[in-house]
Protein backbone atom coordinates (compact mmCIF):
# COMPACT_ATOMS: atom_id res chain seq x y z
CA UNK A 1 0.00 0.00 0.00
CA UNK A 2 0.76 3.42 -1.04
CA UNK A 3 3.18 5.34 2.01
CA UNK A 4 3.03 8.43 3.12
CA UNK A 5 5.61 10.57 4.86
CA UNK A 6 5.22 13.63 6.19
CA UNK A 7 7.83 15.61 8.28
CA UNK A 8 7.58 18.91 9.70
CA UNK A 9 5.11 19.87 7.76
CA UNK A 10 3.80 23.99 8.66
CA UNK A 11 1.64 25.91 6.90
CA UNK A 12 0.64 29.35 7.31
CA UNK A 13 -2.58 30.88 5.90
CA UNK A 14 -2.77 34.78 5.67
CA UNK A 15 0.20 34.97 8.15
CA UNK A 16 -1.76 32.61 10.60
CA UNK A 17 -0.28 29.52 12.03
CA UNK A 18 -2.35 26.55 11.01
CA UNK A 19 -0.16 23.62 10.59
CA UNK A 20 3.38 23.55 12.85
CA UNK A 21 5.18 21.09 12.77
CA UNK A 22 3.18 18.03 11.93
CA UNK A 23 5.41 14.96 11.44
CA UNK A 24 3.78 11.06 10.64
CA UNK A 25 4.12 8.43 8.80
CA UNK A 26 1.85 5.79 7.38
CA UNK A 27 3.06 2.32 5.73
CA UNK A 28 0.77 0.15 7.65
CA UNK A 29 -2.98 -0.90 5.79
CA UNK A 30 -5.83 0.07 6.42
CA UNK A 31 -8.09 3.18 7.25
CA UNK A 32 -6.55 6.46 8.42
CA UNK A 33 -8.86 8.67 10.01
CA UNK A 34 -7.75 12.52 11.09
CA UNK A 35 -9.87 13.66 13.96
CA UNK A 36 -9.85 16.92 16.51
CA UNK A 37 -12.01 19.68 17.33
CA UNK A 38 -13.13 22.25 14.42
CA UNK A 39 -10.50 24.60 13.40
CA UNK A 40 -7.91 22.10 14.45
CA UNK A 41 -5.90 21.90 10.90
CA UNK A 42 -7.32 18.74 9.55
CA UNK A 43 -8.75 20.24 6.68
CA UNK A 44 -5.68 21.87 6.04
CA UNK A 45 -3.43 18.66 6.42
CA UNK A 46 -5.62 17.15 3.34
CA UNK A 47 -5.72 20.11 1.55
CA UNK A 48 -1.35 19.87 1.73
CA UNK A 49 -1.11 16.58 1.01
CA UNK A 50 -3.63 17.34 -1.92
CA UNK A 51 -1.62 20.56 -2.71
CA UNK A 52 -4.01 22.26 -2.82
CA UNK A 53 -1.68 24.90 -0.06
CA UNK A 54 1.50 26.58 0.01
CA UNK A 55 3.63 24.27 2.35
CA UNK A 56 5.71 26.82 4.50
CA UNK A 57 8.55 24.07 5.88
CA UNK A 58 9.11 20.71 5.74
CA UNK A 59 8.14 17.96 3.18
CA UNK A 60 5.13 15.32 2.26
CA UNK A 61 6.87 12.07 0.58
CA UNK A 62 4.11 9.99 -1.58
CA UNK A 63 5.90 6.49 -1.38
CA UNK A 64 9.40 7.94 -0.94
CA UNK A 65 8.84 10.72 -3.98
CA UNK A 66 8.55 14.03 -3.35
CA UNK A 67 5.02 15.73 -3.58
CA UNK A 68 6.84 18.97 -5.12
CA UNK A 69 8.43 17.04 -7.92
CA UNK A 70 5.33 15.48 -9.16
CA UNK A 71 3.94 17.29 -12.06
CA UNK A 72 0.22 17.98 -11.78
CA UNK A 73 -1.09 15.22 -14.35
CA UNK A 74 1.23 12.74 -12.18
CA UNK A 75 -0.38 14.10 -8.60
CA UNK A 76 -3.96 14.13 -10.16
CA UNK A 77 -3.19 10.05 -10.99
CA UNK A 78 -1.78 9.79 -7.68
CA UNK A 79 -3.91 11.61 -5.01
CA UNK A 80 -8.07 11.94 -5.40
CA UNK A 81 -9.43 14.77 -3.35
CA UNK A 82 -12.86 14.71 -1.99
CA UNK A 83 -14.00 18.36 -0.59
CA UNK A 84 -16.25 18.97 2.22
CA UNK A 85 -19.06 20.94 0.33
CA UNK A 86 -20.48 19.24 -2.35
CA UNK A 87 -20.47 21.84 -5.00
CA UNK A 88 -22.03 21.50 -8.46
CA UNK A 89 -22.44 24.40 -10.74
CA UNK A 90 -24.23 23.25 -13.24
CA UNK A 91 -27.04 20.64 -13.72
CA UNK A 92 -24.69 17.78 -14.93
CA UNK A 93 -25.66 14.09 -15.76
CA UNK A 94 -24.36 11.90 -13.34
CA UNK A 95 -22.62 9.37 -15.49
CA UNK A 96 -20.59 12.70 -16.57
CA UNK A 97 -19.93 13.89 -12.77
CA UNK A 98 -18.15 10.52 -12.33
CA UNK A 99 -16.73 10.50 -15.54
CA UNK A 100 -14.76 13.85 -14.79
CA UNK A 101 -12.87 11.46 -12.50
CA UNK A 102 -10.96 9.90 -15.85
CA UNK A 103 -9.69 13.35 -16.93
CA UNK A 104 -6.26 12.91 -15.63
CA UNK A 105 -5.98 9.62 -17.67
CA UNK A 106 -6.97 11.19 -20.51
CA UNK A 107 -4.83 12.94 -23.55
CA UNK A 108 -6.04 16.23 -24.56
CA UNK A 109 -8.52 16.34 -26.63
CA UNK A 110 -9.36 12.14 -26.49
CA UNK A 111 -12.81 10.86 -24.86
CA UNK A 112 -13.06 8.30 -22.59
CA UNK A 113 -11.20 4.91 -23.41
CA UNK A 114 -12.99 1.53 -22.75
CA UNK A 115 -10.73 1.42 -19.63
CA UNK A 116 -11.77 4.78 -18.53
CA UNK A 117 -15.46 3.79 -19.18
CA UNK A 118 -15.04 0.72 -17.19
CA UNK A 119 -13.56 2.51 -14.16
CA UNK A 120 -16.64 4.48 -14.41
CA UNK A 121 -18.88 1.85 -14.60
CA UNK A 122 -17.06 -0.03 -11.66
CA UNK A 123 -17.10 3.45 -9.60
CA UNK A 124 -20.63 4.01 -9.77
CA UNK A 125 -21.83 0.32 -9.38
CA UNK A 126 -19.49 0.65 -5.88
CA UNK A 127 -21.51 3.74 -4.78
CA UNK A 128 -24.92 2.13 -5.97
CA UNK A 129 -25.60 5.14 -8.04
CA UNK A 130 -25.46 3.57 -11.84
CA UNK A 131 -29.63 3.83 -11.29
CA UNK A 132 -29.01 7.63 -11.47
CA UNK A 133 -27.20 8.10 -14.77
CA UNK A 134 -28.77 10.16 -16.95
CA UNK A 135 -30.20 12.68 -13.91
CA UNK A 136 -28.86 15.55 -13.11
CA UNK A 137 -26.98 15.94 -9.46
CA UNK A 138 -29.09 18.85 -8.59
CA UNK A 139 -32.20 16.65 -8.65
CA UNK A 140 -30.99 14.14 -6.37
CA UNK A 141 -31.10 14.35 -2.36
CA UNK A 142 -27.81 15.33 -0.35
CA UNK A 143 -27.35 12.07 0.18
CA UNK A 144 -27.05 10.95 -3.20
CA UNK A 145 -25.33 13.31 -4.24
CA UNK A 146 -22.52 12.74 -2.00
CA UNK A 147 -22.30 8.93 -3.12
CA UNK A 148 -22.10 10.52 -6.63
CA UNK A 149 -18.98 12.15 -5.97
CA UNK A 150 -17.60 9.31 -4.03
CA UNK A 151 -17.58 7.62 -6.91
CA UNK A 152 -16.60 10.64 -9.30
CA UNK A 153 -13.28 10.28 -7.23
CA UNK A 154 -13.17 6.34 -6.99
CA UNK A 155 -13.20 6.57 -10.91
CA UNK A 156 -10.17 8.33 -10.37
CA UNK A 157 -8.38 5.48 -9.29
CA UNK A 158 -5.84 7.35 -7.66
CA UNK A 159 -3.58 5.47 -5.13
CA UNK A 160 -4.38 8.13 -2.32
CA UNK A 161 -7.81 9.17 -1.81
CA UNK A 162 -8.31 12.19 0.75
CA UNK A 163 -11.87 12.81 1.84
CA UNK A 164 -13.15 15.59 3.92
CA UNK A 165 -16.42 14.53 6.14
CA UNK A 166 -17.21 12.35 3.46
CA UNK A 167 -20.15 11.05 5.62
CA UNK A 168 -21.75 14.91 6.48
CA UNK A 169 -25.40 14.78 5.67
CA UNK A 170 -25.58 11.07 4.90
CA UNK A 171 -28.39 9.30 7.06
CA UNK A 172 -26.58 6.49 9.33
CA UNK A 173 -27.43 3.71 6.80
CA UNK A 174 -25.95 5.52 4.16
CA UNK A 175 -23.15 6.21 6.47
CA UNK A 176 -22.15 2.62 7.24
CA UNK A 177 -22.22 2.03 3.74
CA UNK A 178 -20.03 4.49 2.76
CA UNK A 179 -17.09 3.27 5.00
CA UNK A 180 -17.74 0.02 4.35
CA UNK A 181 -17.17 0.57 0.70
CA UNK A 182 -14.56 2.70 1.81
CA UNK A 183 -12.33 -0.65 3.50
CA UNK A 184 -13.39 -2.41 0.37
CA UNK A 185 -11.28 0.48 -1.71
CA UNK A 186 -8.48 0.03 1.22
CA UNK A 187 -8.79 -3.77 0.54
CA UNK A 188 -7.98 -3.46 -3.29
CA UNK A 189 -4.82 -1.10 -2.10
CA UNK A 190 -5.92 2.48 -1.84
CA UNK A 191 -4.54 4.74 0.95
CA UNK A 192 -7.32 6.39 2.33
CA UNK A 193 -7.40 9.20 4.21
CA UNK A 194 -10.91 10.79 6.07
CA UNK A 195 -11.12 13.64 8.16
CA UNK A 196 -14.02 12.80 10.74
CA UNK A 197 -15.95 14.63 13.82
CA UNK A 198 -17.95 11.59 14.32
CA UNK A 199 -15.52 9.61 16.77
CA UNK A 200 -17.90 6.54 16.55
CA UNK A 201 -17.06 5.89 12.90
CA UNK A 202 -13.33 6.63 13.95
CA UNK A 203 -13.34 4.06 16.87
CA UNK A 204 -14.92 1.23 14.06
CA UNK A 205 -13.66 1.93 11.12
CA UNK A 206 -10.35 3.53 11.60
CA UNK A 207 -7.26 1.47 12.07
CA UNK A 208 -5.03 4.71 12.37
CA UNK A 209 -6.09 7.80 13.98
CA UNK A 210 -4.20 11.06 14.16
CA UNK A 211 -5.66 13.52 16.08
CA UNK A 212 -4.74 16.89 15.59
CA UNK A 213 -5.44 20.22 17.97
CA UNK A 214 -4.47 23.84 17.16
CA UNK A 215 -2.23 22.99 14.40
CA UNK A 216 -0.15 20.38 15.53
CA UNK A 217 -0.24 16.83 15.80
CA UNK A 218 -1.44 15.32 19.30
CA UNK A 219 -1.60 11.46 18.86
CA UNK A 220 -0.86 9.32 16.21
CA UNK A 221 -1.57 5.30 16.51
CA UNK A 222 -4.68 2.54 16.64
CA UNK A 223 -8.06 4.37 17.65
CA UNK A 224 -7.37 1.88 20.80
CA UNK A 225 -4.24 3.66 21.76
CA UNK A 226 -5.12 6.96 21.03
CA UNK A 227 -8.75 7.32 21.14
CA UNK A 228 -8.21 7.52 25.46
CA UNK A 229 -10.61 8.69 27.69
CA UNK A 230 -7.69 11.61 28.88
CA UNK A 231 -6.95 12.63 25.65
CA UNK A 232 -10.57 13.10 24.42
CA UNK A 233 -11.41 15.15 27.70
CA UNK A 234 -8.55 17.06 26.81
CA UNK A 235 -8.66 17.58 23.31
CA UNK A 236 -12.39 17.86 23.11
CA UNK A 237 -13.38 18.92 26.25
CA UNK A 238 -15.81 15.54 26.32
CA UNK A 239 -16.58 12.73 28.51
CA UNK A 240 -16.72 9.45 26.33
CA UNK A 241 -18.07 6.10 26.66
CA UNK A 242 -16.66 3.10 24.73
CA UNK A 243 -18.85 0.26 23.96
CA UNK A 244 -17.39 -3.38 22.10
CA UNK A 245 -19.45 -5.03 19.93
CA UNK A 246 -18.63 -7.78 17.36
CA UNK A 247 -15.06 -7.18 18.36
CA UNK A 248 -15.30 -3.78 17.39
CA UNK A 249 -14.68 -1.03 19.89
CA UNK A 250 -17.10 2.71 19.65
CA UNK A 251 -16.41 5.65 21.23
CA UNK A 252 -19.49 7.76 21.79
CA UNK A 253 -19.64 11.39 23.10
CA UNK A 254 -21.58 11.22 25.94
CA UNK A 255 -21.26 14.81 27.72
CA UNK A 256 -19.08 17.60 28.53
CA UNK A 257 -16.15 16.79 30.05
CA UNK A 258 -16.77 19.13 33.18
CA UNK A 259 -20.32 18.59 33.58
CA UNK A 260 -19.06 14.72 34.04
CA UNK A 261 -21.94 12.49 35.46
CA UNK B 1 -35.18 16.77 -17.01
CA UNK B 2 -35.03 14.91 -20.67
CA UNK B 3 -31.43 12.95 -20.90
CA UNK B 4 -29.43 14.16 -24.01
CA UNK B 5 -27.70 10.97 -25.79
CA UNK B 6 -24.25 11.69 -27.28
CA UNK B 7 -25.96 11.17 -31.34
CA UNK B 8 -28.17 14.26 -30.00
CA UNK B 9 -25.13 16.42 -29.62
CA UNK B 10 -24.05 15.11 -33.50
CA UNK B 11 -27.73 16.17 -34.61
CA UNK B 12 -27.34 19.66 -33.16
CA UNK B 13 -23.40 20.51 -34.23
CA UNK B 14 -24.58 19.49 -37.65
CA UNK B 15 -28.23 21.15 -37.76
CA UNK B 16 -25.75 24.52 -36.58
CA UNK B 17 -23.39 23.66 -39.17
CA UNK B 18 -26.60 23.76 -42.04
CA UNK B 19 -27.89 27.21 -40.23
CA UNK B 20 -24.57 28.79 -40.14
CA UNK B 21 -23.83 27.91 -43.87
CA UNK B 22 -27.59 28.64 -45.29
CA UNK B 23 -26.83 32.21 -42.83
CA UNK B 24 -23.86 32.75 -44.84
CA UNK B 25 -24.92 32.42 -48.28
CA UNK B 26 -28.18 34.81 -47.53
CA UNK B 27 -25.55 37.47 -46.04
CA UNK B 28 -23.76 37.10 -49.82
CA UNK B 29 -27.41 36.83 -51.61
CA UNK B 30 -29.33 39.73 -50.24
CA UNK B 31 -28.11 42.88 -50.25
CA UNK B 32 -30.28 45.88 -48.64
CA UNK B 33 -33.27 45.41 -49.41
CA UNK B 34 -32.97 43.42 -52.30
CA UNK B 35 -32.54 39.84 -53.20
CA UNK B 36 -29.59 38.82 -55.19
CA UNK B 37 -26.34 40.35 -56.70
CA UNK B 38 -27.71 43.50 -59.15
CA UNK B 39 -26.79 42.94 -62.91
CA UNK B 40 -24.11 45.61 -64.02
CA UNK B 41 -19.78 46.12 -63.76
CA UNK B 42 -20.06 46.35 -60.12
CA UNK B 43 -21.79 42.98 -59.52
CA UNK B 44 -17.93 41.20 -59.00
CA UNK B 45 -17.31 44.28 -56.74
CA UNK B 46 -20.36 44.15 -54.96
CA UNK B 47 -20.28 40.62 -54.08
CA UNK B 48 -16.02 40.48 -52.90
CA UNK B 49 -15.62 43.74 -51.42
CA UNK B 50 -19.30 44.63 -49.94
CA UNK B 51 -20.86 41.56 -49.04
CA UNK B 52 -18.04 39.06 -48.49
CA UNK B 53 -16.53 40.99 -45.58
CA UNK B 54 -19.20 41.39 -44.15
CA UNK B 55 -20.34 38.34 -44.23
CA UNK B 56 -17.18 37.23 -42.89
CA UNK B 57 -17.64 39.42 -39.86
CA UNK B 58 -20.52 38.12 -39.47
CA UNK B 59 -19.22 34.33 -38.96
CA UNK B 60 -16.20 35.57 -36.99
CA UNK B 61 -17.53 37.91 -34.81
CA UNK B 62 -21.21 35.74 -34.34
CA UNK B 63 -19.15 32.65 -33.41
CA UNK B 64 -16.55 34.41 -31.50
CA UNK B 65 -19.45 36.03 -28.96
CA UNK B 66 -21.18 33.12 -28.76
CA UNK B 67 -17.74 31.03 -27.61
CA UNK B 68 -16.51 34.04 -25.81
CA UNK B 69 -20.46 33.50 -23.66
CA UNK B 70 -19.87 30.19 -23.37
CA UNK B 71 -16.54 30.19 -21.58
CA UNK B 72 -17.04 33.05 -19.45
CA UNK B 73 -20.12 31.60 -18.09
CA UNK B 74 -18.48 28.37 -17.53
CA UNK B 75 -15.43 29.44 -15.79
CA UNK B 76 -17.11 32.58 -14.05
CA UNK B 77 -19.69 29.59 -13.50
CA UNK B 78 -22.05 32.46 -13.69
CA UNK B 79 -25.29 32.27 -16.24
CA UNK B 80 -25.08 35.38 -16.25
CA UNK B 81 -21.75 36.34 -17.49
CA UNK B 82 -21.17 37.81 -21.32
CA UNK B 83 -18.47 38.60 -23.59
CA UNK B 84 -18.76 42.52 -21.93
CA UNK B 85 -17.99 41.47 -18.27
CA UNK B 86 -14.55 41.71 -18.29
CA UNK B 87 -14.48 45.06 -19.60
CA UNK B 88 -13.05 44.54 -22.72
CA UNK B 89 -15.34 45.29 -25.04
CA UNK B 90 -15.74 48.72 -22.95
CA UNK B 91 -12.13 49.55 -23.57
CA UNK B 92 -12.13 48.64 -27.32
CA UNK B 93 -15.60 51.19 -27.23
CA UNK B 94 -13.81 54.22 -25.39
CA UNK B 95 -10.40 53.70 -27.38
CA UNK B 96 -13.32 54.05 -30.57
CA UNK B 97 -15.21 56.73 -29.59
CA UNK B 98 -11.91 58.66 -28.17
CA UNK B 99 -10.19 58.32 -32.21
CA UNK B 100 -13.84 59.56 -33.31
CA UNK B 101 -13.42 63.04 -30.78
CA UNK B 102 -10.05 63.58 -31.61
CA UNK B 103 -10.46 62.87 -35.32
CA UNK B 104 -7.66 60.31 -35.63
CA UNK B 105 -10.62 57.86 -36.90
CA UNK B 106 -11.16 60.48 -39.77
CA UNK B 107 -7.16 61.06 -40.23
CA UNK B 108 -6.42 57.15 -41.86
CA UNK B 109 -8.51 54.26 -42.67
CA UNK B 110 -7.72 52.18 -39.72
CA UNK B 111 -7.44 54.69 -37.32
CA UNK B 112 -10.87 53.56 -35.46
CA UNK B 113 -10.27 49.98 -35.55
CA UNK B 114 -6.67 50.60 -34.46
CA UNK B 115 -7.83 52.70 -31.24
CA UNK B 116 -10.47 50.11 -30.57
CA UNK B 117 -7.89 47.50 -30.27
CA UNK B 118 -5.27 49.28 -28.25
CA UNK B 119 -8.20 50.77 -25.98
CA UNK B 120 -9.07 46.57 -25.85
CA UNK B 121 -5.42 46.04 -24.90
CA UNK B 122 -5.47 48.65 -22.16
CA UNK B 123 -8.15 47.40 -20.20
CA UNK B 124 -7.13 44.02 -20.21
CA UNK B 125 -3.18 45.01 -19.12
CA UNK B 126 -5.82 46.85 -16.73
CA UNK B 127 -8.04 43.75 -15.48
CA UNK B 128 -4.84 41.46 -15.26
CA UNK B 129 -2.32 43.78 -13.19
CA UNK B 130 -6.03 44.69 -10.85
CA UNK B 131 -6.92 41.68 -10.61
CA UNK B 132 -3.56 39.71 -10.04
CA UNK B 133 -1.86 36.51 -11.13
CA UNK B 134 -3.68 34.10 -8.67
CA UNK B 135 -7.14 35.40 -7.57
CA UNK B 136 -10.53 33.62 -8.57
CA UNK B 137 -13.43 34.46 -10.51
CA UNK B 138 -14.79 36.48 -8.18
CA UNK B 139 -12.16 38.92 -8.25
CA UNK B 140 -11.71 38.54 -12.04
CA UNK B 141 -15.33 39.50 -12.91
CA UNK B 142 -15.05 42.26 -9.94
CA UNK B 143 -11.98 43.95 -11.87
CA UNK B 144 -14.08 43.37 -15.22
CA UNK B 145 -16.66 45.21 -13.82
CA UNK B 146 -15.34 47.52 -12.19
CA UNK B 147 -12.85 48.79 -15.52
CA UNK B 148 -16.35 48.09 -17.64
CA UNK B 149 -18.24 50.78 -15.56
CA UNK B 150 -14.92 52.99 -15.86
CA UNK B 151 -14.82 53.21 -19.24
CA UNK B 152 -18.60 53.76 -20.03
CA UNK B 153 -18.01 56.48 -17.87
CA UNK B 154 -14.86 57.84 -19.89
CA UNK B 155 -17.34 57.30 -23.36
CA UNK B 156 -19.98 59.67 -21.28
CA UNK B 157 -17.47 62.18 -20.78
CA UNK B 158 -16.15 61.82 -24.75
CA UNK B 159 -19.90 62.29 -25.57
CA UNK B 160 -20.77 64.88 -23.42
CA UNK B 161 -17.17 67.31 -24.24
CA UNK B 162 -17.92 66.48 -27.99
CA UNK B 163 -17.54 69.80 -30.28
CA UNK B 164 -20.53 68.79 -32.29
CA UNK B 165 -23.45 67.32 -31.99
CA UNK B 166 -22.49 65.54 -35.42
CA UNK B 167 -19.11 63.69 -33.94
CA UNK B 168 -21.71 62.79 -30.79
CA UNK B 169 -23.97 61.02 -33.17
CA UNK B 170 -20.95 59.55 -35.10
CA UNK B 171 -19.88 58.33 -31.85
CA UNK B 172 -23.34 57.12 -30.64
CA UNK B 173 -24.15 55.59 -33.99
CA UNK B 174 -20.98 53.28 -33.89
CA UNK B 175 -21.20 52.00 -30.89
CA UNK B 176 -24.66 50.48 -31.47
CA UNK B 177 -23.20 48.13 -33.83
CA UNK B 178 -22.54 47.28 -37.44
CA UNK B 179 -21.80 45.05 -39.76
CA UNK B 180 -22.19 47.33 -42.74
CA UNK B 181 -19.11 49.01 -45.12
CA UNK B 182 -16.36 46.79 -43.03
CA UNK B 183 -13.42 47.17 -45.70
CA UNK B 184 -11.29 44.00 -46.23
CA UNK B 185 -8.91 45.69 -44.95
CA UNK B 186 -10.23 45.22 -41.93
CA UNK B 187 -11.16 41.88 -42.18
CA UNK B 188 -7.23 41.03 -42.76
CA UNK B 189 -6.65 43.34 -39.55
CA UNK B 190 -9.28 41.68 -36.92
CA UNK B 191 -10.19 38.45 -38.43
CA UNK B 192 -6.78 36.72 -37.71
CA UNK B 193 -6.98 37.89 -33.79
CA UNK B 194 -10.21 36.99 -33.57
CA UNK B 195 -9.79 33.20 -35.28
CA UNK B 196 -6.54 33.34 -32.86
CA UNK B 197 -8.82 33.67 -29.90
CA UNK B 198 -11.59 31.69 -30.81
CA UNK B 199 -8.57 29.19 -30.83
CA UNK B 200 -7.66 29.98 -27.80
CA UNK B 201 -10.99 29.51 -26.32
CA UNK B 202 -12.01 26.70 -27.92
CA UNK B 203 -9.22 24.26 -26.30
CA UNK B 204 -10.67 25.02 -22.61
CA UNK B 205 -13.78 23.08 -22.66
CA UNK B 206 -11.82 19.85 -20.69
CA UNK B 207 -10.61 22.35 -17.61
CA UNK B 208 -14.20 24.18 -18.03
CA UNK B 209 -15.73 20.91 -17.45
CA UNK B 210 -13.48 19.80 -14.28
CA UNK B 211 -14.47 23.28 -12.75
CA UNK B 212 -17.93 22.07 -12.78
CA UNK B 213 -16.84 20.56 -9.31
CA UNK B 214 -15.27 23.99 -8.33
CA UNK B 215 -11.69 25.05 -8.19
CA UNK B 216 -10.23 22.50 -5.59
CA UNK B 217 -11.54 19.42 -7.66
CA UNK B 218 -10.25 21.05 -10.82
CA UNK B 219 -6.86 21.50 -9.25
CA UNK B 220 -6.07 18.06 -7.91
CA UNK B 221 -7.84 16.93 -11.62
CA UNK B 222 -4.44 18.22 -12.68
CA UNK B 223 -6.09 21.47 -14.40
CA UNK B 224 -3.63 24.48 -14.05
CA UNK B 225 -6.13 27.30 -13.00
CA UNK B 226 -3.44 29.75 -13.10
CA UNK B 227 -2.94 28.97 -16.92
CA UNK B 228 -6.82 28.50 -17.56
CA UNK B 229 -7.63 32.03 -16.00
CA UNK B 230 -4.63 33.26 -18.70
CA UNK B 231 -6.20 31.55 -21.56
CA UNK B 232 -9.61 32.78 -20.50
CA UNK B 233 -8.53 36.61 -20.49
CA UNK B 234 -6.55 36.46 -23.33
CA UNK B 235 -9.01 34.60 -25.58
CA UNK B 236 -11.49 36.65 -24.36
CA UNK B 237 -9.39 40.04 -24.89
CA UNK B 238 -8.42 38.30 -28.73
CA UNK B 239 -12.33 38.29 -29.32
CA UNK B 240 -13.84 40.62 -27.87
CA UNK B 241 -11.86 43.44 -28.55
CA UNK B 242 -11.08 43.15 -32.43
CA UNK B 243 -14.88 42.05 -32.92
CA UNK B 244 -16.00 45.23 -30.79
CA UNK B 245 -12.72 47.82 -32.28
CA UNK B 246 -14.48 46.82 -35.75
CA UNK B 247 -18.22 46.22 -35.19
CA UNK B 248 -18.95 48.39 -32.07
CA UNK B 249 -20.77 47.12 -29.24
CA UNK B 250 -22.89 43.86 -30.26
CA UNK B 251 -24.42 43.10 -27.16
CA UNK B 252 -27.24 39.54 -26.02
CA UNK B 253 -25.58 37.04 -28.53
CA UNK B 254 -22.69 36.14 -26.19
CA UNK B 255 -25.42 35.90 -22.92
CA UNK B 256 -28.54 34.46 -24.93
CA UNK B 257 -26.49 31.68 -27.19
CA UNK B 258 -24.78 29.83 -24.82
CA UNK B 259 -28.04 29.64 -22.53
CA UNK B 260 -30.20 28.36 -25.22
CA UNK B 261 -28.09 26.07 -26.16
CA UNK B 262 -26.99 24.79 -22.70
CA UNK B 263 -29.58 22.36 -21.99
CA UNK B 264 -29.15 20.71 -25.68
CA UNK B 265 -25.57 19.99 -24.33
CA UNK B 266 -26.03 18.05 -21.69
CA UNK B 267 -25.13 21.35 -19.37
CA UNK B 268 -21.38 20.11 -20.35
CA UNK B 269 -19.33 22.91 -20.70
CA UNK B 270 -17.00 21.20 -23.33
CA UNK B 271 -20.03 20.29 -25.51
CA UNK B 272 -21.21 23.80 -24.83
CA UNK B 273 -18.15 25.60 -26.87
CA UNK B 274 -18.68 24.32 -30.45
CA UNK B 275 -22.29 24.67 -29.95
CA UNK B 276 -22.29 28.50 -28.97
CA UNK B 277 -19.53 29.48 -31.76
CA UNK B 278 -21.85 27.48 -34.58
CA UNK B 279 -25.03 28.97 -32.68
CA UNK B 280 -23.40 32.55 -32.68
CA UNK B 281 -22.38 32.85 -36.24
CA UNK B 282 -25.67 31.69 -37.29
CA UNK B 283 -28.15 34.29 -34.63
CA UNK B 284 -25.63 37.46 -36.30
CA UNK B 285 -25.24 36.53 -39.87
CA UNK B 286 -29.19 35.99 -39.37
CA UNK B 287 -29.69 38.92 -37.71
CA UNK B 288 -27.26 41.15 -40.09
CA UNK B 289 -29.73 39.59 -43.28
CA UNK B 290 -32.55 41.08 -41.22
CA UNK B 291 -31.17 44.46 -40.90
CA UNK B 292 -30.77 44.96 -44.74
CA UNK B 293 -34.32 43.82 -45.15
CA UNK B 294 -35.39 45.79 -43.35
CA UNK B 295 -33.12 48.83 -44.40
CA UNK B 296 -35.42 49.97 -47.54
CA UNK B 297 -38.00 51.01 -44.09
CA UNK B 298 -36.01 51.87 -41.26
CA UNK B 299 -32.24 51.53 -40.56
CA UNK B 300 -31.83 49.28 -37.59
CA UNK B 301 -28.33 48.70 -35.89
CA UNK B 302 -27.06 45.15 -35.65
CA UNK B 303 -26.69 45.85 -32.00
CA UNK B 304 -29.80 47.24 -31.80
CA UNK B 305 -31.72 44.41 -33.35
CA UNK B 306 -29.73 41.69 -31.48
CA UNK B 307 -30.64 43.26 -27.80
CA UNK B 308 -34.33 43.53 -29.63
CA UNK B 309 -34.43 39.96 -29.88
CA UNK B 310 -32.02 38.91 -27.27
CA UNK B 311 -33.57 40.93 -24.26
CA UNK B 312 -37.50 39.39 -24.55
CA UNK B 313 -35.70 36.12 -25.20
CA UNK B 314 -33.53 36.21 -22.10
CA UNK B 315 -37.03 37.66 -19.97
CA UNK B 316 -38.63 34.28 -21.25
CA UNK B 317 -36.07 32.12 -20.18
CA UNK B 318 -35.80 34.22 -16.36
CA UNK B 319 -39.23 33.39 -16.15
CA UNK B 320 -38.89 29.51 -17.30
CA UNK B 321 -35.60 29.21 -14.88
CA UNK B 322 -38.41 30.49 -12.15
CA UNK B 323 -41.08 27.82 -12.63
CA UNK B 324 -38.39 25.16 -12.96
CA UNK B 325 -36.33 26.21 -10.06
CA UNK B 326 -39.67 27.32 -7.83
CA UNK B 327 -40.16 24.27 -5.71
Amino acid sequence: MTTIDVERLSVRLRERSVLSSVSFSLSSPGLVAVVGPNGAGKSTLLRAIAGLVAIDEGAIRIDDVELRSLSAQQRARAIGYLPQERTVHWPVAVRQIVALGRLPHQLPGAGLSAADQTAVDAAMVAMDVSAFAARSLLELSGGERARVLIARVLAQQPSVILADEPTAGLDPKHQLALFEQLEATVACGTRIIVALHDLALASRFAQHVLVIAEGRLVASGTPQNVLTEDLLASIFGIACASVERDGHRFIMPVGLANRRP
Amino acid sequence: MRAMRAWDIDRLTWGLVGGVVVAFVASLAIGAGTFGVPAGPARWLILTEVRLPRACFGLLVGAGLGLAGAVLQGYLRNPLAEPGVLGVSGGAALGSVLAIHTGVAGAFALGLPLAGLLGAAVSTAALLVIAGERSGPVTLMLAGVAIASLTAAGVSLALNLASNPFAAAEAIFWMMGSLADRSTTQLYLAGPLIGLGIAVLLRLGRSLDALTLGDDVAKTLGIDVVALRRAVVVGTALVVGASTAVTGMIGFVGLVVPHVLRSWTEHRPSQLLRASALGGAMLLLAADVVTRLLAPYVDVRIGVLTALIGAPFFLWLVVRMRTELTP
